[in-house]
């Protein structure tokens, strides 16, 4: 029994390393490889015979090229890593914004039609961005929101997906709660600050984080919205075929950092919030 | 329990000032991005080639090219082309240089025109990224 016991955690154990491994290799790979030369990358990537020349694993020589380039010689991915930063941010606290008082709403409050107003919200979730796209460029066309930041950030903050997030979690805040308050003369504002925000924080992370990772990785409305390469976010230029190739992981790594650093800073109440949907 | 949740704790600080140095750095390097191309590049002068020709009655057929004297190095004229990011780098073409009157040379006809190298404050070879003085295109 105890050795059958030990083989099934030695298979468990083997396939979640193996997992671990497939998941983090391109990661690793690229931090690896941004510790490569120029010149390096270039005939490793060569792909004019149809394949990648020589793919190698780990640099021959250690340069710190790359990086130098990037943040030494070539100002436009610096301007293009800002450009990310001017789209993701306010998109994020928009979106925490609008989606918490929504939530809240559909959640606890009971006004006439609200399930079905939450049911047609609920519809534009399951849209993939592509079929919104053109009729969105010709509204934009309109009210002179092309080549506009304010294209991406708006239909970002009034996304359907934080409000289905934190309704989850608003749901479980405690009716009894919120009627005490009532009968103590709180006002919905007051309850909302004092008694849903403080228990749906962890709800409120991860929805920073997930919509942090959405919009920090847009490639498809900034290329149709903007006409002025000089706005392009980093991830329209990484994902693009003219990129520099010779400093493209030392862009990618880069790019990587604030992700990390947003899911290192609210890792705990992710899990935690995860564990509730 | 406790000594795990200092260690948490910790963690938390060290990637909330990894952050603060990151951002800072970034946002440095991005402000003084102008003042640090011009410390690394060279910066160049440059015009653009003329048709024309120095000769009082041509004997040639048709009009030459003339670039300033200052470009021509040997028997190739140094110029700029931009590349896809829209830098400007040096290249060079060898031409057959007809006459010269020390401030302008003629050279035989381009068929295009192009950005020749008048002066640059640092040495430069083909290839090398180059910042152009704005007055001067």
């Amino acid at each position: 029994m105890k050795k059958k016991l030990q083989i099934k955690a030695i298979l468990k154990y083997t396939l979640l390393i193996i997992l671990t491994v497939i998941f983090l290799f391109p990661v690793v790979y690229m931090i690896i490889s941004s510790f490569m030369s120029g010149k390096e990358v270039i005939d490793m990537l060569d792909f004019t015979t149809g394949s990648y020349a020589s793919l190698k694993l780990f640099p021959e020589d250690f340069s710190l090229e790359q990086y130098y380039k990037v943040f030494f010689r070539n100002s436009k991915y610096l301007s293009e890593f800002w450009n990310s930063v001017i789209i993701t941010l306010p998109t994020v606290i928009g979106q925490l914004v609008v989606s918490s008082l929504a939530a809240f709403a559909f959640g606890k409050l009971k006004f006439p039609g609200r399930d079905k107003i939450f049911f047609v919200y609920m519809i534009l979730l399951i849209l993939p961005i592509q079929v919104t796209l053109v009729p969105s460029y010709f509204m934009y066309q309109k009210i002179n929101l092309l080549n506009n930041v304010m294209s991406i950030i708006l239909p970002g903050t009034f996304s359907a997906f934080g409000i289905c997030l934190l309704r989850q979690s608003v749901r479980y805040v405690s009716d009894t709660s919120i009627e005490a308050a009532r009968v103590d003369g709180a006002s919905y504002i007051r309850i909302f600050f004092q008694i849903i925000l403080p228990q749906i924080r962890g709800g409120l992370i991860s929805l920073a984080l997930l919509t942090f990772v959405d919009t920090w990785g847009v490639v498809e409305q900034p290329l149709i919205y903007f006409t002025d390469k000089a706005k392009y976010p980093l991830s329209v230029s990484l994902s693009a075929s003219t990129a520099n190739i010779d400093i493209v992981f030392a862009c990618g790594v880069m790019f990587m950092i604030p992700a990390l650093i947003i899911y290192f800073l609210g890792e705990k109440d992710v899990r935690s919030s995860f564990s509730r949907i | 329990m406790e000594k795990k949740k200092t260690f948490h704790q910790k963690f938390i600080r060290g990637v909330i000032a990894f952050a603060v140095v990151f951002f800072i750095l970034l946002g440095g390097l991005t402000y003084f991005s102008a003042k640090v191309d011009s410390l690394l590049y060279p910066t160049v002068t440059a015009s653009f080639s003329n048709t024309g020709t120095l000769q009082k009655q041509s004997a040639y057929e048709g009009y030459n090219t003339l670039v300033p004297s200052s470009s021509i190095h040997g028997d190739e004229v140094y110029y700029l082309v931009k590349n896809s990011q829209g830098n400007y780098i040096v290249a060079s073409q060898p031409v057959t240089i007809l006459d010269t009157n020390g401030v302008q040379t003629e050279i035989q006809r381009l068929d295009v025109g192009i950005l020749t190298i008048c002066h640059s404050n640092k040495d430069i070879k083909v290839g090398d990224q180059v910042l152009v003085k704005a007055d001067t295109i």
